[in-house]
């Protein structure tokens, strides 16, 4: 429409309604080829450009990196691999561990969590316990997703409900 | 009142109630056509959750169901009216903004005039099955003794064993009068109620055209404009009523727009005017029907181009649609003029949006894409360069005589009139989803410095060129 700020277009395009029409047909592109794509038979030759996954009949692909609700790791005899040397409730920025550690008696190694608190609602899933944890005992790759409780204390999840993955 | 006049009364009155139904069936459709179609553009799904559980079947019918639950949760919010707002101004808004575009539809013919060759049917006739009238004999004293009390004894078998077991009530003499509380039902055909209301008048379909519009004026898109223009009273009322400073510049906003493009509307409908030669619909139509040179029908869009992206400019900002939806902006002003409305009065000022919509289309295909011309068909019958013909003359027209096949034709003519205004309902919602909505400088600038100039240019060089082709197209 004219003025100092379009100097630089071509006389078409100054024209406006040629552009008009161009973007119009890009709007058209996309709704025609995702309106046949879903038709029954045709859609198999014309692919809809949608990516929506029908979750939750659909899973989306998780990464491997995703961080998310956190388990205790066991030994090969099925015990916590867990000593309670307490690194990663230092390492954690946000305080959710509570970790009560206890002699192990069995042998197998000297301590152990009698009791390992993780409160979901102060987590800030950042990873950093995982890092911390000299021997692979807590990871957080349960893929888990959807933990939805009713009861704000049934978010402080304990040993039991660690190692049950 | 004659009786025709009467018939062509009842008739508009019938296609008030189709179009009135139709329309607003058409709207709703429109709130799940808008979520659908975006979501198509955008890449997206749309609307599929809300669904009906037929036993092991689960109806979404793609998206449908959501447009039986929206009204369910308009209706059953709550009808706030803010404190210190005028609350019958308040309420009277949106009444206003949802009446108006249903008047305008009433001057739009939907389908070409239909000849009807039947045959005159007296008045008397015109109700079979109500010929009968129950009083009591000695009441009609009006009757002058001796009235021969007729039904022809094909309809007996309609009416007769039903109502009335006596059968000596009927063919014969009027029943002895003198006697005071003798009670029998009497038929008579001139008694009627169609023959008491039009005695001795006759339908004439023996020559009949119906017109399929609700009200054929001779002023039509004259009509349009000025009906159409009374719309800003519902975006001011509704601004001011509100006492909200958002609703006000929302609806001072919407005013200054509407009232802008308004004179641009009028201007450019002007040059398609000058081409047909009237502002009746229906004579604009009609003109339509011609061909140039034989081959192109003569629609507006072929004779008036710049008129008509003129016009549909000009009519998406005046029904304030995206990219002109200037009175209505979440980070500036929220929802504009109607901001303080909730529950059903939000829901009208949605739906008059959408039949706003519905009625700029039909506008634009009346004036511009032929209304109900089908090219190279009409009523009588076909012709392209040198291949014409009358339906008379052809197989269709023997197999299904006149009135058949000007029953076919007039479907057809309404079908193609609604195929056409869904198309250009189609582009509206399209721009929607394509452009990116003016400034509001931006707006003002192109309808006075642009469109204005264009329209009035556009008038111009009309007139000159029908001054110098008069009677060669």
């Amino acid at each position: 429409m004219g003025g100092p700020r379009h100097k630089n277009m071509t006389w078409p395009e100054r024209l406006y309604f040629i552009e008009l029409l161009k973007g119009l047909l890009i709007t058209l592109r996309h709704f025609w080829v995702n309106v046949i794509g879903f038709l029954p038979l045709v859609g198999k030759m014309v692919k809809p450009e949608t990516v929506t996954y029908q979750w939750p009949e659909e899973e989306r692909p998780i990464s491997p990196r995703w961080r998310g609700k956190h388990r205790l790791n066991k030994r090969e005899d099925g015990t916590v691999k867990c000593v309670a040397c307490m690194c990663c409730a230092t390492a954690c920025p946000s305080e959710c561990i509570h970790i009560v550690a206890g002699e192990r008696g069995d042998g197998v190694d000297e301590k152990m969590p009698v009791s390992f608190e993780i409160d979901l609602f102060r987590c800030v899933f950042c990873g950093m316990c995982v890092e911390a944890c000299p021997l692979n005992a807590i990871l957080m790759d349960t893929m888990d997703m959807r933990f939805c409780k009713y009861e704000p204390d049934d978010f402080i999840i304990n040993k039991e409900q660690l190692l049950d993955w | 009142m004659s009786l025709d006049q009467a018939f062509q009364f009842v008739m508009s009155a019938l296609w008030a109630v189709l179009i009135f139904v139709g329309v607003l069936q058409l709207a709703g459709l429109m709130t799940w056509v808008e979520r659908k179609l975006s979501a198509m553009i955008q890449d997206r799904i749309g609307p599929n959750r809300a669904n009906i559980r037929l036993g092991k079947y689960n109806l979404t019918l793609i998206g449908l169901i959501h447009i039986m639950c929206d009204p369910v949760k308009l209706f059953t919010k709550e009808d706030f009216v803010p404190e210190g707002a005028n609350k019958a101004l308040h309420t009277l808004a949106p009444v206003i903004g949802l009446v108006i575009p249903f008047i305008v539809f009433c001057v739009i013919p939907f389908a070409g005039p239909m000849k009807i060759k039947y045959r005159d049917i007296p008045s008397a006739e015109l109700c079979p099955l109500v010929h009968y009238l129950e009083r009591d004999v000695n009441m009609a004293a009006d009757v002058p003794m001796g009235t021969r009390w007729s039904m022809p004894a094909k309809d007996m078998w309609l009416i007769g064993p039903l109502f009335n077991p006596d059968k000596n009530a009927y063919a014969g003499d009027l029943p002895y009068i003198g006697h005071k509380f003798q009670r029998k039902t009497v038929y008579s055909r001139d008694l009627s109620p169609m023959y008491r209301l039009f005695p001795g008048d006759a339908l004439h379909l023996s020559d009949y055209t119906l017109k399929f519009v609700v009200a054929d004026l001779e002023v039509g898109m004259l009509f349009v404009f000025a009906i159409g223009t009374l719309a800003v009273y519902s975006v001011i009322l509704a601004g001011w009523a509100s006492n909200n400073k958002y609703s006000f510049l929302g609806a001072m906003r919407g005013a200054s727009q509407m009232i802008s493009y308004e004179v641009a509307l009028g201007i450019t409908a002007v040059g398609v005017f000058m081409i047909y030669g009237g502002v009746s619909l229906a004579e604009v139509v009609q003109r339509q029907g011609d061909l140039l040179w034989g081959v192109v029908p003569k629609w507006g869009i072929v004779t008036q181009p710049l008129a008509f992206l003129l016009l549909f400019t000009c009519g998406m900002a005046e029904i304030k649609r995206v990219p002109f939806d200037l009175p209505e902006g979440e980070s500036e002003i929220i929802a504009g003029y109607f901001t303080e409305y909730s529950s059903t009065k939000f829901t009208m000022f949605m739906f008059a949006e959408f039949v706003e919509m519905i009625v700029l289309s039909a506008t634009i295909t009346t004036l511009f894409l032929g209304g109900w011309q089908i090219p190279w068909i009409d009523a009588q019958g076909y012709h392209l360069l040198g291949w014409a013909g009358a339906w008379a003359d052809t197989g269709i027209g023997e197999t299904l005589g006149a009135n058949g096949v000007g029953l076919l034709i007039m479907v057809l003519q309404a079908g193609k009139f609604t195929i056409t205004l869904l198309v250009v309902l189609y582009l509206i919602f399209m721009m929607r989803w394509t452009y990116p909505r003016f400034r509001y400088d931006q707006i003002m600038r192109m309808g006075w410095k642009m469109v204005l100039p264009l329209a009035l240019a556009n008038v111009v060089v009309t007139g000159v060129v029908l001054a110098f082709t008069r009677g060669f197209v």
